[in-house]
């Protein structure tokens, strides 16, 4: 009985050090402007505001993330983004398990809500229609950038139809940062 | 362990927890570092 007592305490202990700091970082970045590495941040306010026409979305190419803030929430998070043919994408993975579901709720939000964001990359901030794309060619281009970008560069055919049938599975979702109408 | 310093020490573990990423430089890092390690794996 004993041992059974030192282990659920130990094991109490093992889980509110975690579950703590989680609470804290979480509060901690909430009302800043823009997030940390794992933690969403509060609304994108500094940078300048993107006017004018369309930028050619090859530029972040060698971009690794961005800060994404969905207008419904007043949340940002720290994000990887692709381009494929002038357009830029943003993915997010996990979908199907309950931990991806979990840290990716953003992607839920984005695809039940509006959909109305703000990027911002340096010190410039677009405003996008996030649009999920389901399925389709245009996402060979996204697939590749994932490959080349995010998975060790190199870009063959059954790469890219691998990553085509996670994201046509539902376990990847893919938005296109299209421009607000 | 008598419940009364288990839930003590909880308390104090809990605060200096938090204190320490609030005032530590490299703590919060730390801290979301391993986080994220663990959701890379388990998000899987």
């Amino acid at each position: 009985m004993k041992a059974l007592t030192i282990t659920l305490q130990a094991l109490g202990l093992l889980l509110l050090i975690p579950a703590v700091a989680m609470a804290t970082l979480r509060i901690e970045n909430a009302n800043n402007d823009g997030p940390s590495i794992a933690f969403p941040g509060g609304t994108l306010v500094s940078g300048e505001l993107h006017i004018g026409p369309e930028p050619d979305w090859r530029f972040t190419g060698d971009i690794d993330t961005v800060e994404l803030e969905l207008v419904d929430s007043g949340s940002s998070r720290l994000i990887w983004i692709q381009d494929a043919n002038g357009k830029a994408y943003i993915a997010s993975g996990y979908m199907q398990s309950f931990f991806g579901r979990l840290w990716k709720h953003w992607a839920v939000e984005a695809d039940q809500g509006s959909g109305l964001a703000v990027l911002r990359i340096g010190d410039t901030r677009y405003e996008r229609q996030l649009i999920r794309i389901h399925e389709g060619d245009e996402l060979d281009g996204v697939a590749a950038s994932i490959l080349r970008k995010y998975a060790g560069g190199t870009v063959t055919a059954e790469g890219i139809a691998a990553v085509r049938a996670q994201i046509e599975s539902g376990s990847t979702w893919i938005f296109e940062l299209a421009p607000r109408s | 362990m008598s419940l009364k310093n288990y839930l003590l020490l909880c308390a104090g573990l809990s605060l200096a927890t938090a204190v320490s990423i609030l005032l530590v430089p490299g703590v919060a890092q730390l801290f979301e570092t391993l986080i994220l390690g663990f959701l890379f794996v388990f998000a899987n």
